[in-house]
């Protein structure tokens, strides 16, 4: 009895040295390069956001935190990530409320059309999760998004990234911080499309939305009134055929069911943006396009929700600096 | 399921725990369990197969059994189960290879999937059922236990071809726990993935880069690809068969040793007494002996006796018997033009060596030489690899362009090895992976156990040993997305 009790505490000593290391490897071979951004979320002071933004690279590139801090003091931070759907913008937003209590959370629907739990760009979908920080989140999100097949690549990601031991480098833990609470610059234009204003349908023809995206968006409703967060439903500029109008504007009747505000930017002729000149592709705005678009949000926000205006609190000097750093480096 | 993949890994996990957890009268049931649960995740279709052969076989021995406590031979009852076995065997793997060398195009085309490992339960069956005939193990009662050690998930898929005589026994004794066999065990299965998955998948990137546009390298390179199989099919083998092993050993049954470092043969004929010594063994007790002995091959020698000499009469019927085996030993690994002439090319070999020996005993020094073993060595490893290039190409033409691009174009303009996939920091870890995998064979050449030397030394060293072969394999090895998950090589047979 005492042998099998001695083995038995090697064998649990065994397999925590073993975990131990298994996740020390993981963190030293995991790819950073998203890292800095991710990191920066859960390096806000706790409770300290007032505003979420989640949903697709689209609000990740279209809406900038600190536009919205210098001109109206609202401490926002954008969750977003690339092709990230419906369904994985829900887990994000679950992730982050273990750590910020917003008042609002402004939801991206552009991804509605995509009726999946999954993008299917397995990289951007590493990018999410293999640095969520919540592990119950993270499990249920592995569970719910990613297809069996897949899913000990994201259980453990260094069945993926074991490759990567001749490539880490010690730059690679010393990157410097992100500044731009979580939104991405675009400058210029890409070079691969020509952007011409959309042709645009009637905002009444709306299509059916998926099962999926529908589901999700209710949860998310769910889930902020849980919180207590207000929510917005937005759709950003963009130009895409009829049949992804289609489902953006099948949006306005789930938005009316749920009493939930939804701005689609496509049909808000007051923001008038320079298709031509302030969109970076045909999904993505540029830095000009950003700044309108970051106005005009906040200018709405501010009108209808209760945000307080954080400029003149010391908690938030930080976002003084970063905010001319920020004008410093893209404008 | 393949042992290389993360389901296998839970499984084996539970198993263990639930088979210590359990009391020692349940433990074979429960390992009877287990095996048909990883068996079915093969397909159910061969599940139905192997419960239905298993019956047969079972049936059959006990039907040998009878009839002999009856005082009759039971060779009616040995003739029909080896039938039913071999001839499900022929249908299943070889019928249309058969059919459509006879008929061509017009032939007959059977489509039942062939079910995994059948080569190997089959040839276990056949011999359990040979040994019961021949009194070397007695028939066994119970239907549950025969089909527990058939199945027992170590070496239903790829061997070994074990002996009921040898490994029922320890199956059904519900061993008890021991920490020693289990580290012993532990670092077997690890050193068996450190073999497939560090140095045999890796190894396999560069073999399939070049089998797939041999015109486009050098020939010395098509060369070295060929020596790379050589290794890598001993890595991918012998790994397998190191996790089977193992894996086995932690239940406390010792399943037969397949591999004898090989490659330090001197002689064709001694390789194969040290290269898949189970199916050399199975070959030499259930067929190369019952042949030779066989009333036919007996007139044939006295036939041969009378018109020529006493050497001719010993050494014809021989040959005509090696030739049996060689030409089913291609066969045995598939239904495939390549198998055969690689088994045609073995028999050759072997039957020369046979017929050359006096000659060769003249030539050989009197005394140990180094220099020359070397050379038989070397020369024996080079024979092997020339097998290899039947063995490896799908075709007789493919294999054709290997060695013609090897003899015509040695030194020819082409790709470098990075063409084929293989990139520096594989280099980086193959050439360490491959001397430490040298320096096990050496030691064990020289009979040294190295799993007894490392149980003697502190027990942070020995969990500690664990633990490095462990992060090697998860840091090193050649798995994930974006590689195709490798079968082993042994699978297909």
């Amino acid at each position: 009895m005492m042998k099998k009790t001695r083995f038995l505490l090697r064998i649990a000593a065994f397999f925590l040295l073993f975990c131990l290391l298994l996740y020390g490897a993981d963190r030293l071979l995991v790819d950073r390069s998203a890292a800095p951004r991710t990191e920066s979320f859960y390096a806000e002071p706790e409770d300290s956001i007032d505003v979420l933004l989640i949903g697709s690279s689209r609000i990740m590139c279209g809406v900038y935190p600190l536009l919205l801090w210098e001109k109206y003091g609202i401490a926002a931070f954008d969750c977003a990530g690339s092709a990230q759907v419906i369904a994985q913008s829900y887990f994000q937003l679950k992730d982050a409320l273990n750590y910020q209590s917003p008042r609002l959370v402004v939801v991206d629907v552009s991804t509605v059309a995509n009726g999946n739990v999954y993008t299917g760009v397995e990289s951007f979908v590493h990018t999410q999760l293999d640095h969520m920080r919540s592990p119950l989140v993270r499990l249920s999100a592995i569970f719910t998004l990613v297809p069996k097949k897949d899913r000990v690549e994201y259980l453990f990601p260094i069945v993926k990234y074991h490759t990567r031991w001749s490539e880490v480098r010690a730059e690679d833990f010393d990157q410097p911080a992100d500044i731009c609470r979580g939104a991405v610059v675009y400058t210029g234009f890409s070079e691969k499309e020509e952007v011409l204003p959309p042709e645009l349908i009637a905002r009444s023809v709306a299509g059916e939305l998926h099962d999926i995206p529908e589901l999700y968006l209710r949860k998310t409703v769910e889930l902020c009134r849980k919180h207590g967060a207000e929510v917005l439903f937005v759709n950003l500029p963009c130009v895409r055929d009829a049949e992804f109008q289609r489902a953006y504007n099948a949006v306005d009747a789930l938005a009316e069911e749920l009493g939930v505000p939804y701005i689609n930017y496509l049909y808000e002729d007051s923001l008038g943006l320079d298709y031509e000149r302030e969109m970076f592709d045909t999904a993505h705005l540029n830095s000009a396009g950003a700044e309108k678009l970051t106005a005009a949000l906040g200018a709405y926000i501010r009108e209808n929700y209760d945000i307080p205006d954080r400029r003149g609190d010391a908690a938030y000097a930080r976002w003084h600096a970063d905010l001319a750093d920020f004008r410093q480096k893209y404008y | 399921m393949s042992f290389t993949t993360f389901r296998f890994l839970c499984f084996f996990a539970a198993v263990l725990a639930a088979h210590f957890a359990l009391p020692r009268r349940a433990r074979p049931w429960m390992l009877l369990c287990a095996s048909l649960v990883f068996y079915a995740a093969a397909g159910l279709p061969g599940l139905l197969w192997l419960a239905g052969l298993s019956l047969a076989g079972f049936l059959a021995a006990r039907s040998i059994s009878r009839q002999q406590a009856a005082g009759k031979s039971g060779r009616l009852p040995l003739v029909l189960g080896v039938g039913l076995h071999l001839g499900l065997l022929f249908l299943l793997k070889y019928f249309n290879f058969f059919a459509g060398g006879l008929l061509g195009a017009g032939a007959p085309v059977l489509s039942l999937a062939v079910p995994a490992g059948l080569s190997f339960f089959v040839f276990m069956a056949v011999g359990y059922l040979t040994d019961v005939y021949r009194g070397i193990c007695p028939a066994e009662e119970n239907y549950g236990r025969y089909l527990g050690w058939l199945c027992f998930f170590p070496h239903i898929l790829q061997g070994p071809i074990d002996r009921y005589a040898d490994t029922a026994s320890a199956l059904f004794a519900g061993n008890v726990f021991e920490e020693r066999r289990f580290l012993r065990g532990l670092w077997r299965i690890l050193w068996g993935f450190f073999q497939k998955l560090v140095i045999a998948d890796r190894l396999g990137i560069l073999v399939a880069g070049v089998w797939a546009e041999p015109e486009s390298f050098a020939g010395w390179r098509v060369a070295a690809a060929v020596v790379c199989y050589a290794l890598q099919i001993y890595a991918d083998f012998a790994g397998y068969t190191d996790i089977a092993l193992g894996a086995a050993e932690i239940f406390g049954i010792r399943l037969a040793e397949n591999f004898d470092t090989p490659y330090f043969s001197r002689s064709v004929p001694e390789f194969w007494r040290r290269w898949h010594m189970t199916l050399g063994a199975w070959f030499k007790d259930y067929l190369f002996f019952p042949l030779q002995r066989s009333r036919l091959f007996r007139k044939f020698g006295k036939a041969i006796k009378a018109r020529f000499s006493k050497t001719a009469a010993k050494n014809l019927p021989a040959a005509l018997a090696l030739a049996a085996v060689w030409l089913f030993t291609g066969l045995w690994h598939g239904a495939r033009l390549t198998y055969v002439a690689w088994g045609i090319y073995y028999g050759v070999l072997i039957i020369l060596s046979m017929f050359c020996e006096p000659l060769m005993a003249r030539l050989r020094p009197k005394k140990e030489n180094a220099l020359w073993d070397a050379f038989r060595t070397v020369r024996t490893f080079a024979l092997v690899c020339l097998g290899y290039v039947l063995f490896r190409s799908a075709t007789l033409a493919e294999a054709g362009v290997i060695l013609s691009r090897i003899l015509t174009a040695p030194f020819a303009a082409g790709n470098g090895f990075s063409a084929a996939g293989l990139v520096r920091t594989d280099l980086y870890i193959l050439v360490p992976a491959l001397l430490l995998r040298l320096a096990v064979s050496l030691c064990h050449a020289k009979g040294i156990d190295l799993r007894e030397k490392v149980m003697a030394r502190a027990l942070p060293l020995r969990w500690g040993i664990a633990l490095v072969l462990l992060f090697s394999v998860i840091i090193f090895g050649v798995y994930g997305p974006g590689y195709d998950a490798a079968s082993f090589i042994y699978f297909e047979f």
